[in-house]
């Protein structure tokens, strides 16, 4: 048994029981945690603002060896997420980018580059950046750190570097050079390759000055999807509301 | 050895099942229906046997009913120009209990939790927008909680309403009356500041 103090980042919250929820937050130490906030159900408590989604906190977790949730004994809000519900399409944003982390980050091992990425989205969500350049981003970023992001200098097919542009495999799972390009295979134009390439080694505030490409965001969405083997319903709400929107 | 006989073992079972019940709890209510006039028993279980068979959502605000239209629906002195929206019908209880509004309600049954794959076709927003479509209301008032969920649900369905001429609002949030300002939570107190009023 253990108890270690750790910053999160609040993924979700669902009611447990009467009083409590099961809140899902994302550390740096530990990961994903699943586990159980006493009285934090029933809006009166302080403890409330902190559950809301994406808000930094700082835990109290204490976990025994076979328990399947972990239990928090005290939690501290750092930086209350609030501002996302400023625009539907911010809030949206809020939930696509927790659901990626949700469904990509490794359970209970150390992730902290995991929860820098968090950590920096969120912050610049609560800017009032492009929230589509930040799903983008964050979506670029949970592929790479998991090892699933293709190769966006070389063709996947002869090894040839790739130019300013690049075409995709049929399927569009990877990046191929004009040559090696089926044919009528769509072509990753100029602003999305350089958006997908400078992603790599940009932080997400200056990603997301000006929205994603549209070439860059559809492509990643495609990836993203066929990894995760199921449907990403709040990644869909957020595409749904911003175009609706427009 | 167990010595409770399976009745009251079973009734333990659900007893506990209840929100805010214990193991405690539960057995004080187990004696207690033991030992009170046997009548008394039998209306709470007659009561128990009917609650769901007779109580239904109103087809029009969805809120829980014994005759549809609800009696609120059906009353001829409410003020038809106002719609409040809440998230479950037994919210609409309490704002009664308050005797401070007079307009119509609707229920949305939830909010908007993409996460959770409850997108507004899981809500009755439709019906919603149908119902003011219709015309008639002059204001709408967004009662979800609250959360950034029930912002974002309140956000959404403002968007909806943008084409028809009616008055969008949010109940405003602050400090509960009789509380201590310094006890109350940093994000309560920011949005308490941030709309506070001129006296
Ligand atoms: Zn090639
Ligand atoms: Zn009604």
């Amino acid at each position: 048994m253990s108890e270690t103090t750790d910053d999160a980042i609040v993924l979700d919250a669902v009611p447990y029981q009467d009083r409590h929820q099961i809140v899902t937050v994302l550390t740096a130490q530990h990961g994903l945690i699943r586990g159980v906030l006493r009285g934090a159900r029933g809006g009166k408590h302080p403890l409330a603002a902190a559950t809301q989604l994406l808000s930094k906190v700082r835990l109290t977790i204490w976990r025994s060896p076979n328990a399947e949730l972990a239990t928090y004994r005290s939690i501290e809000l750092e930086r209350p997420s609030f501002a996302l519900a400023e625009t539907i399409e911010r809030s949206a944003a809020a939930s696509a980018i927790a659901e990626l982390f949700v469904t990509f980050c490794p359970p209970e091992e150390a992730a902290p580059r995991h929860y820098r990425l968090a950590n920096a989205v969120t912050a610049a969500l609560l800017e009032g950046l492009d929230s589509g350049a930040l799903v983008a981003y964050t979506g670029l970023w949970i592929l790479a750190l998991g090892g699933l992001l293709p190769e966006l200098d070389v063709c996947s097919s002869c090894g040839a570097p790739l130019g300013d542009t690049f075409h995709l495999t049929s399927g569009e799972a990877h990046p191929v050079c004009e040559t090696c390009a089926p044919p009528g295979s769509p072509l990753v134009d100029v602003r999305a390759a350089a958006f997908l390439r400078r992603s790599l080694s940009t932080s997400p505030a200056a990603m997301a000055a000006a929205p994603a490409p549209p070439g860059a965001a559809r492509w990643l969405d495609r990836l993203i999807v066929a990894e995760a083997a199921r449907r990403l319903k709040a990644l869909e709400f957020f595409r749904k509301t911003v175009s609706n929107g427009r | 050895m167990d010595l409770r006989p399976e009745a009251v073992r079973k009734l333990l079972v659900h007893l506990k099942r209840l929100p805010g019940i214990g193991s405690r709890s539960a057995q004080r209510l187990a004696e207690h229906l033991l030992t009170c006039p046997e009548e008394e028993v039998e209306a709470l279980a007659a009561s128990l046997a009917h609650l769901r068979s007779s109580v239904r959502l109103c087809s029009q605000c969805f809120l829980l009913t014994a005759e549809d239209p609800c009696p609120v629906c059906q009353d001829p002195d409410r003020d038809r120009s106002v719609l409040l929206v809440v998230e479950d019908p037994t919210t609409a209880w309490s704002v009664e209990a308050s005797g401070a509004y007079h307009g119509l309600y609707h229920a949305l049954l939830g909010h908007l939790s993409p996460l959770h794959g409850i997108g507004p076709d899981e809500l009755t927003i439709d019906a919603l927008v149908k119902r003011v479509a219709s015309g008639g209301f002059q204001e709408v008032i967004l009662g979800t909680n609250p959360t950034v969920e029930g912002e974002t649900t309140a956000l959404y369905i403002a968007r909806l309403l943008e084409p028809y001429n009616v008055v969008v609002s949010r109940p405003a949030s602050g400090i509960p009356m009789g509380g201590d300002l310094g006890a109350v939570d940093q994000v309560t107190l920011g949005q308490a500041l941030t709309l506070r009023r001129k006296l």
